[in-house]
């Protein structure tokens, strides 16, 4: 009786856009994997159909206990396992394209950060909803920024810099959802800020004139204010050592985001093809299985990282924009429903998933589209790949099953 | 739900809604404003348009014998990563290339090369040699289109040669490079993001139009005999060069054009001399006063005049004679016994200017604008240029430069009843199923002389040859008509005539009284006997009577005849190269010949022939022949293409010409049509079917 009354009160639209978006990623999956010179990876489609059975078992099944289960203890021994699996990871992982990212037992792989994503979450989302923790404090922040910063560094050792960032924004989403002062908020960020800026001295000099003002303003006391100054002065220092000590392909990344066409067959080679691909998709699309680019292979990555380039230029701008509007949906249900959400911990549970969503859609979808640097992080639901689809159902059914209970305290 | 709440809402959905509509604003640039450019990049990175090679017309002689013919030639490379056994592709290299082979195969290691060409258009006989054995790893042997003139040296100064580019350089391979190239075709490939796998779609091929065939005026016969007699003259009087030059009369056709050159010949080996070079052409050029005199009634044929001792007195200057004799000299033996001092008084009193016109009248001083490159126009001053000797010396072939062919286009004229025509050396062009696409008409220039002064001009010209200089001429079987030609040389570079430098000359027609055949033969510096009666009329005799026996020439030999004999004894012919032709086709030319053929092995055409080409055989003699294997063979036999990449396979059949109309799939073929080894038709095309490799 309960169970269907649950049941009824699923986000419907969430679950619609949801499993549209798995579906349509089979599809393109189908069509980037049957051309001739993809011949190696032509069942890819298969197996991700079946891992979309699994995923929607785990989804169902993840909404389907009370969200309570995850807060406390669970939580930390989620984490626990997650950290313990990065550093598994780093000793004994497969390496992939440079970096060292999954665990492998037989025929199964698993990307332990995708878990660590999930059990991060839910960690800050029991610390913020503790009412011991009261975030008008600076020492309340602490506990939060160290959870987040472990899994990041080691995710960062791997090195993966794409998906070690979205600790950061795990972070900042749940901080600034939880009722983190603004200020604090762009304090906290400053640091971040000063590393972008520090490539363009003058906008460097103005942004070092706001913080100042900012903070002889802000009526805080010494500490925190020379914490601050001193945080943003280590990252000034940092910054110039760092960048020379980043791995070759990764600097790459960056400088190709700023000039793609400054070297056409090499690091600006998967941007311009990209945009090629959706670009000559046009209004309508080449036709499904008709994509030259992506025939021809011209497409990098087109089965996982590059798939929306594949719908780009198959189903041109209604196909794309039909994705997009998707994706659209589901990060709004994401916010409606950790806004109508009674209990702290729901609340935070679910906007920290909507955050991972939307953090890792945003950067495939401006990488595919030449707006952001190729970071290497596939598209929710859509890309190829079983742990990544696997972990988005679950986040979709941790969201649902607050959704499904949102009338509790 | 507080403010605070309420205040974050909204900035969060304020927040994603703008980075959606950043998203969708991108999309909007990209596939909806910018989308021509894109759409662009990918046809331009996709597709590839490679120009497809027409096939080049062949020559043909008049009877379509093949003059020049297409082939695929065997091109040598290695890859020197895939060699396994170094000293065995050494070895091979050095069997194939020679040292040199060797050597640039050593460089393209050292330099890690992936291919490393060895040796192109490789000579048929080494072809057999090396694909007899088994090909050692990492070296290929391709085939490359290739051109062979089966008469080589023989007609190299008409037929000329095809560059490394593929364009005609000489002679008639120049002179219709535009009719033989044909159209180039092209096909649009599409090509992947690693830049090596093509696939061809039906729509987009253009095939390519093969140039036309050209139908010479060429005998095959006349020209091996002509020069292969002229050959045996110039060696036989250590002449610097000789040229020969037969016509048909009645429409210009030029059937033989022979240039041999002696050790001490000038210009450029190959030259043509028959249009290029230009002498003093001496007694045949008495043509011109003599025609002029009967034509415009100032002489009859019995008209006599006086010469005594052989010498006349000019007035200021001597004419002589060969022989001093002394009497009356009608105007019939003063062109039978060619006597200059009745020519020079003939000359007289025809006058300069009604010279000079006929002259210009019968072409000289001109170009007779055979299609044929570097004709040299001859020269003959306007009168009032002339010295006081002038009018007597041109009666009698001196003062003037003349090229072969105009000397023979003019003596054309008075064979065929008066009229001068073009020489046509093109009678027209063909397609690949021998239809016609354009004729070249005869044509004819003007009328130089009537009916009856060409008539009676022959008369004397047989009378030369019957009882006269060119007795040498005469053939027992048909009579033949000329005159003789002795002309001393000017000495390079100064105004006199050199003691003891002839050029001895005959022009003649047969048969006489309606002649099918007219021909000039010239021996430049002839040593020992020097008189154009003595050197060049046995010549031409022999050239006429041979090709007479052959049984397709312009005269025709009485069975009689044939049979005893008046053919030239088989002391040697020289044999001439029949390789890679087919074996109907070489047997067919070997017969014309006299020999007999035997043939070894099997395929479509000959590979090896023994005795070599160049070399002599007598009459009869018997010639092997080995053919070559489908595989190798120059007719369009498909290839095996089974295993091998679209890129090769494509590349393979365009060596060989033959179209490709339908490719299926991708990677490596695994079917094709037609099979391996099955002749192609001329309108057929391949299909290939390809499949990813290892299935």
């Amino acid at each position: 009786m309960a169970t269907s009354k649950l049941a009824g009160e699923i986000d419907r639209p969430l679950l619609i856009a949801s499993i549209l978006l798995a579906l349509i990623g089979i599809v393109f999956v189908y069509s980037a994997t049957a051309s001739a010179i993809m011949e190696a990876k032509q069942g890819l489609y298969l197996k991700q159909l079946i891992w979309l059975g699994i995923a929607l078992v785990g989804a169902g099944a993840v909404a389907a206990v009370p969200y309570r289960i995850y807060e406390g203890k669970s939580a930390y021994l989620l984490y626990g396992i997650g950290l313990a699996m990065l550093v598994l990871t780093i000793f004994i992982g497969h390496v992939g394209l440079g970096a060292q990212r999954w665990l492998g037992w037989g025929p199964v792989k698993f990307q332990p950060s995708e878990l660590a994503k999930v059990a991060t979450v839910l960690v800050l989302a029991t610390v913020l909803a503790d009412r011991k923790t009261d975030l008008s404090k600076v020492r309340s922040l602490v506990k939060p920024c160290l959870l987040a910063a472990i899994p990041f560094a080691l995710v960062l050792k791997q090195p993966d810099l794409g998906t070690s960032v979205s600790f950061l924004v795990i972070l900042i989403t749940m901080l600034f959802w939880g009722g983190l002062p603004p200020l604090y908020l762009f304090l906290l960020l400053t640091p971040v800020i000063n590393v972008v800026l520090s490539f363009f001295l003058p906008l460097w000099i103005l942004f070092a004139a706001i913080l100042a003002f900012v903070l002889y303003r802000s009526r805080l006391r010494l500490m925190p204010i020379l914490l601050v100054v001193a945080l943003n002065l280590v990252v000034g220092v940092v910054t110039p050592q760092v960048w020379n000590h980043l791995e070759p392909y990764q600097r790459q990344r960056v400088t190709t985001f700023l000039d793609p066409n400054g070297d056409p067959y090499g690091a600006g080679y998967q941007i311009i093809q990209s945009k090629i691909a959706i670009g000559s998709g046009q209004v309508w699309g080449k036709g499904l299985m008709h994509g030259t680019q992506k025939g021809l292979a011209f497409l990098p990555e087109q089965h996982t990282d590059f798939i929306f380039s594949v719908v780009g230029e198959e189903a041109g701008f209604l196909g794309a924009g039909l994705v997009t509007v998707l994706y659209l949906t589901l990060i709004g249900r994401g916010i409606k429903i950790a806004h109508h959400a009674r209990n702290r911990f729901a609340s935070l549970l679910a906007i920290g998933m909507t955050g991972i969503f939307l953090y890792h859609i945003l950067v495939n979808l401006f990488m595919t589209l030449g707006l952001a640097p190729v970071t290497g992080l596939p598209l929710p639901l859509l890309s190829y790949g079983g742990t990544s689809l696997l972990t988005s159902f679950l986040q979709i059914g941790l969201i649902q099953n607050v959704a499904m209970r949102w009338r509790e305290y | 739900m507080t403010t605070a709440d309420r205040r974050r809402l909204r900035v969060i959905v304020f927040a994603g809604l703008v980075t959606f509509a950043v998203l969708l604003a991108r999309l909007v640039q990209i596939q909806i404003v910018e989308h021509e450019r894109y759409a662009r990049g990918a046809r331009s990175q996709q597709t590839r348009r490679v120009i497809l090679e027409p096939e080049r017309g062949r020559i043909y002689d008049r009877h379509l014998r093949p003059l020049a013919e297409n082939v695929a030639l065997s091109q040598v490379s290695v890859r020197p990563n895939e060699v396994r056994n170094a000293s065995a592709a050494r070895d091979f290299i050095r069997r194939a290339a020679g040292a040199r082979g060797v050597r640039r195969f050593q460089k393209g290691r050292v330099k890690h090369r992936a291919y490393v060409r060895i040796a192109t258009k490789l000579a048929p006989e080494k072809e057999l040699a090396l694909t007899t054995k088994q090909l050692p790893e990492g070296i290929h042997i391709d085939p490359v289109p290739g051109r062979v003139y089966p008469l080589d040296d023989l007609a190299r100064p008409i037929v000329g040669i095809v560059g490394s580019e593929g364009h005609g350089l000489e002679g008639l391979e120049q002179a219709f490079e535009r009719e033989l190239q044909g159209t180039p075709g092209w096909a649009t490939l599409y090509r992947d993001g690693r830049g090596t796998d093509y696939e061809l779609p039906r729509s987009m091929v253009k095939l390519p139009d093969a140039g036309g065939s050209l139908v010479t005026t060429f005998d095959l016969d006349g020209q091996s005999i002509a020069v292969m007699k002229l050959r045996e003259a110039v060696a036989q009087t250590g002449a610097k060069s000789g040229t020969a030059v037969f016509v048909d009369p009645r429409n210009g056709d030029v059937l033989a054009m022979a240039t041999v050159d002696g050790p001490g010949a000038s210009g450029a080996k190959h030259r043509n001399r028959v249009v290029a070079d230009q002498y003093e052409p001496g007694s045949t050029f008495k043509i011109l006063a003599g025609c002029a005199a009967l034509e415009d009634h100032i002489m009859a044929p019995s008209d006599s005049l006086w010469v005594f001792e052989g010498k006349a007195d000019m007035g200021g200057f001597t004419i002589h004679d060969s022989h001093e004799e002394t009497g009356w000299f009608t105007m019939r033996r003063a062109t039978s016994h060619s006597s200059n001092v009745c020519y020079a008084q003939i000359g007289t009193k025809v006058g300069a200017e009604r010279l000079y016109r006929f002259a210009r009248l019968f072409g000289f001083g001109q170009p007779t604008r055979i299609q044929l490159p570097g004709e040299a126009a001859g020269v003959i001053r306007e009168p009032a240029r002339w010295s006081n000797r002038s009018l007597a010396t041109i009666s009698i072939g001196h003062e003037v430069l003349v090229t072969p062919l105009q000397v023979v286009m003019a003596y054309a004229a008075v064979a065929n009843g008066g009229t001068l025509y073009r020489p046509r050396i093109a009678s027209a062009l063909v397609n690949e199923d021998g239809d016609p696409i354009r004729e070249y008409p005869e044509e004819r220039l003007r009328r130089v002389i009537s009916e009856e002064t060409a008539r009676t001009f022959r008369s004397f010209l047989r009378d030369a040859v019957t009882d006269g200089t060119a007795s040498a001429a005469a053939l027992a079987w048909c009579e033949v008509a000329g005159k003789t030609g002795t002309a001393q040389k000017t000495l390079e570079g100064s105004r006199g005539y050199g003691a003891g430098a002839y050029i001895a000359s005959f022009v003649g027609m047969a048969p006489a009284d309606n002649p099918t055949v007219v021909g000039l033969v010239v021996l430049d510096e002839p040593r020992g006997a020097y008189y154009g009666g003595e050197v060049a009329a046995p010549v031409f005799r022999e050239i006429l009577a041979a090709w007479a026996a052959q049984g397709r020439g312009p005269v025709r030999m009485p069975t009689t005849e044939l049979v005893q004999g008046d053919v030239p004894p088989a002391n040697g012919e020289i044999v001439p190269d029949v390789r890679l032709l087919a074996p109907d086709r070489a047997r067919d030319l070997l017969g014309r010949y006299g020999y007999d053929v035997s043939i070894s092995g099997e395929g479509t055409r000959v590979l090896a022939q023994e005795p070599i080409p160049g070399s002599q055989a007598g009459r009869g003699a018997t010639i092997s022949l080995l053919l070559a294997s489908p595989e190798t063979a120059g007719e369009r036999v498909m290839p095996d293409l089974r295993g091998l990449s679209v890129r090769e396979a494509l590349a393979r059949l365009r060596t060989l010409a033959i179209p490709v109309g339908r490719v299926r799939g991708s990677g490596a073929v695994i079917d094709q049509s037609p099979e391996p080894g099955r002749p192609v038709h001329r309108r057929s095309r391949a299909a290939l079917t390809l499949a990813a490799r290892g299935t």
